[in-house]
């Protein structure tokens, strides 16, 4: 070939090379500048090549061990594996070469199609095999469920089959018995007796059978009724009294005066409660008590039937509910079990959207519970009840919560008003005309709670709070409520550092909760004679502690309960701080592993049974912090458990109190 | 109904689109177009189609296995309403013979079998020789059917074919697939209990008589 040709081809591969081929090509100076590529490289890197991004590095990943240019060149000849960033978004691996051709060096790159072929083969392979996978899984799934469907089919009919001849053999049993008691040798009765109780034994596997296999076809049809649940437990109880009596058993009934309504199927709750009752007397000795109490807990109604009996081991807990479960523990007097009746509670109660769990500790007892929501309509009504609920006006307030209050507002009309409520309650309140005044009296002062107007002449309510908040330690600092006729919301409010917020007119029940559910929080500054000195309180240190922790608690509910029974106040008492410690734990884990939905879940349980016993202060930082993420205005949730265990603990010694009393 | 939307279909099918694929597989399948329709005129005809591309050099292998990837993604849409068909008691294992790698004709043969109430259990591309006797052993199946899509397969056809009757000389055997379009049929002809099945339609044909 001569020159001519040389050249042509020469030419032809670099044009190839710039225009058609499938290689990377670069030419760079000795400090990497890009001064040409090809479309290729174009291609791959994006049209920022040579306009945004202009040097060699730019291209290259750097995990921290780029060679230098000058490295490179040295072995140009030797492939070197390196990683290119692609306008796709996912870095390729190509094989480059480094040329010098007189001052600029040249760049090729290539990638390994062997490589690129088995990746291929394997993805398709696997996808392949994924979706083998998949077809075998959904004929597994259909092949399961028409199975389930035909064993409860065959469950069913096998069940309503033998039905009536046990029943039969049931009755006649019974009928012999009966008419021949006087008449058969004692052996003989005993042999009636054995046929009587197997008969019976099998009628109720039976019915408990059928149940199964109704509900496991999707046929639990509940007839709902609205009903008013204390008196329908009462009645459920007659016929067990009869049951426990025999065994010397005592069945006591604690209950609210009035629940709100719930919609049940009252043939199946009665069967919920005859089973959890059932298997009460079946574990308990002669001579002991079984408890059954309802309540309200948050939106639900809560039943719980506990007993003295012998507790159920720890790791049958967990497998209870499941169908055929049998238990090491053994019945009292012989009686027997199908293994299926807590299974059958268990869905009939998931049924109307309610929970089932147990509490067990061996040797103690156990307690079933179970929860049935309230009907929407009474909870809307009891929310407006309790909006515009007309409490009790204490007069001597002040001698159960003493404080010493300063009003802060501009109109004199408005502090005349506030004074004068407050003074209904037995408070002799301070006031001042502005916040600068405000702020002047504070520091001279020992107040425990400011009543503190939003728009104030000098310095608005807000810039106050937060003043407030950054010069004093929370506990140090006076509680902050603020009244206003502004719009503005509880959530501005407690982001300036507000303990609470009420809006003008107030009336006088609405300071008087405030005062309780936010004067039990208040510490005084008691840490120094002088703050001891200064403090015009006429209890002792001792008593004023003792009526701090109480003012955690609304004394309304709790002395409902002690009208009702002491004793079962103080198993509720005994329930709350056994089970809120576990469950903050399980908050505490709920946060750390982010799982939000599990937070508000116990967040609201704890609500709940926080209301139950009146722990306002509890209960109204658990409302807040639901409001707070549904307005998405939450505080850490680092600071919300904390401040969650502080009045956990206030909580927690005030009920000590009463329970000791 | 297929009609309508079949030009869509392939080109979404050839351009990688599987979301567009996908939308068009589920209206389909609410508009309530018969299973086998849809394996017949959508599935089938694209992937003939996609065959004669790749095989008249219009589009490359990648492009090919990309399209059968799609495909085959698509077919579980459909298994809720395959697997739903009730029983009959019968059975076939579904297989390619070893070195056999496309998986998609024999899947689709494996669901035909289901939608006409046998269970037709499919063992995958490439399945070596013993494990589909051990499985035929374990399964006792009425029937082997046995998918070729390469012509050059077909010697692992007849080894396969040799295998499988000294062991089950009872066993009735289906054989199919676009291997045969190219030859062959004079191979299955010496085996007295294998039938060839040349569509979908055949096969259904052939279920229904037992």
């Amino acid at each position: 070939m001569g020159d001519m040709g040389t050249l042509q081809l020469s030419d032809i591969i670099y044009q190839h090379l710039y225009q058609e081929a499938c290689l990377i090509f670069l030419c760079v100076d000795q400090k990497g500048e890009i001064l040409d590529v090809n479309q290729y490289a174009r291609d791959m890197v994006g049209p920022d090549l040579m306009t945004k991004i202009t040097n060699l590095y730019d291209v290259l990943i750097d995990f921290g061990n780029l060679p230098s240019l000058e490295e490179l060149l040295k072995d140009g000849r030797k492939p070197r594996m390196l990683n290119f960033n692609t306008v796709g978004g996912l870095p390729q691996t190509f094989y480059f070469h480094f040329y010098e051709h007189d001052s600029d060096i040249l760049v090729l790159g290539q990638q390994d199609n062997e490589e690129t072929e088995i990746l291929r083969k394997h993805l398709l392979d696997s996808n392949s095999e994924a979706n083998n996978l998949s077809r075998e899984l959904q004929k597994s799934n259909v092949q399961l469920a028409k199975l389930n469907e035909l064993k409860n089919h065959f469950l069913g009919m096998a069940a309503h089959d033998l039905r009536n001849p046990i029943s039969i053999i049931q009755q006649y049993s019974e009928f012999l018995l009966s008419e021949t008691e006087s008449k058969l040798a004692p052996e003989q009765l005993d042999l009636l007796s054995k046929i009587r109780n197997s008969s019976h034994f099998m009628l109720t596997l039976l019915n408990d059978l059928l149940d199964i296999s109704k509900i496991e076809s999707g046929k639990l049809d509940l007839e709902l009724h609205k009903t008013e649940i204390v008196s329908f437990i009462e009645k459920c109880l007659v016929g067990n009294r009869v049951l426990a009596s025999k065994k010397k058993i005592r069945i006591t009934y604690h209950h609210y005066e009035k629940l709100p309504l719930v919609r049940i199927d009252r043939t199946k709750i009665e069967q919920v409660l005859n089973n959890l009752l059932s298997n009460a007397i079946k574990y308990s000795l002669p001579q002991t008590t079984v408890q059954v109490s309802v309540f309200q807990s948050g939106d639900y109604v809560m039943v719980s039937v506990k007993d003295q009996g012998p507790g159920i081991p720890e790791n049958e807990v967990s497998t209870l509910f499941d169908a055929f479960h049998t238990s090491s523990v053994k019945s009292t007097a012989g009686e027997k079990s199908t293994g299926l009746g807590l299974t059958i509670v268990q869905k009939i109660v998931i049924g109307h959207q309610g929970k089932i769990w147990v509490d067990s500790h061996l040797g103690k007892g156990t307690t079933f519970f179970f929860t049935l929501p309230i009907l929407e309509e009474d909870l809307q009504k009891e929310k407006v009840y309790k909006s515009g609920a007309t409490l009790d006006i204490k007069s001597n307030l002040a001698e159960t919560i003493p404080l010493n209050i300063l009003v802060v507002d501009d109109e004199p009309d408005q502090v005349a008003l506030t004074s004068l409520l407050l003074g209904q309650l037995g408070y002799s309140p301070q006031s001042a005309g502005n916040a600068q005044q405000a702020l002047e009296k504070i520091n001279q002062h020992d107040y425990d709670l400011v009543f503190l107007d939003i728009q104030l002449p000098d310095i608005d309510g807000i810039t106050a709070a937060r003043h407030l908040n950054q010069h004093y330690p929370k506990h140090r600092r006076p509680r902050i409520v603020s009244i206003t006729g502004t719009n503005i919301s509880q959530d501005q409010c407690v982001q300036a550092g507000m303990d609470g917020c009420l809006r003008k007119p107030v009336a006088l029940e609405d300071l008087q909760s405030t005062i309780i559910e936010i004067g039990g929080g208040i510490r005084k500054p008691s840490d120094t004679p002088e703050a001891m000195a200064s403090e015009n309180v006429p209890s002792s240190p001792n008593e004023n502690q003792s009526l701090e922790k109480q003012s955690c608690l609304d004394q309304n509910t709790i002395n409902g309960f002690k009208s009702i029974d002491p004793e079962f106040l103080n198993e509720l008492i005994d329930m709350f701080m056994e089970q809120t410690p576990v469950l903050i734990q399980e908050l505490r884990n709920a946060i750390e592993y982010k799982d939000s939905e599990q937070v508000l879940h116990l967040v609201k349980q704890l609500q709940g049974s926080s209301s139950t016993l009146g722990a306002k202060p509890l209960a109204q930082w658990c409302v807040q912090h639901i409001e707070n993420q549904n307005t998405g205005n939450s505080i850490s949730e680092h600071d919300f458990i904390n401040q969650l265990e502080v009045l956990f603990g206030q909580t927690a010694e005030a009920l000590e109190q009463i329970r000791d009393k | 109904m297929i009609e309508k939307h079949y030009d869509d279909y392939i080109s979404a099918l050839l351009a990688g689109n599987r979301a567009k694929c996908t939308s068009i597989v589920k209206e389909l399948i609410e508009q309530k177009v018969a299973v086998q329709d849809l394996y017949v005129n959508l599935f089938q005809t694209s992937m003939y189609e996609v065959g004669k591309l790749w095989e008249s050099n219009q589009i490359s292998v990648a492009v090919e296995h990309m399209a059968t990837a799609i495909t085959e993604g698509l077919l579980n849409l459909v298994y809720p309403l395959i697997f739903a068909a009730d029983h009959v008691g019968k059975s076939a294992i579904v297989s390619c013979v070893p070195k056999e790698y496309h998986q998609i004709g024999a899947k689709m043969v494996a669901d035909i079998f289901e939608l006409n109430g046998w269970d037709g259990y499919f063992l995958g591309a490439n399945t070596p020789e013993n494990e589909m006797l051990q499985i035929i052993e374990e399964k006792k199946p009425d029937l082997l059917a046995l998918s070729m899509s390469l012509y050059f397969s077909l010697r692992t056809m007849e080894q396969t074919l040799q295998a499988v009757q000294a062991t089950f000389p009872q066993l009735d055997i289906i054989a199919g697939g676009q291997g045969f379009l190219w030859g062959g049929l004079d191979v299955l002809a010496k085996y007295p209990q294998v039938n060839y099945v040349d569509s979908i339609v055949k096969l259904e044909k052939l279920i229904r008589n037992g």
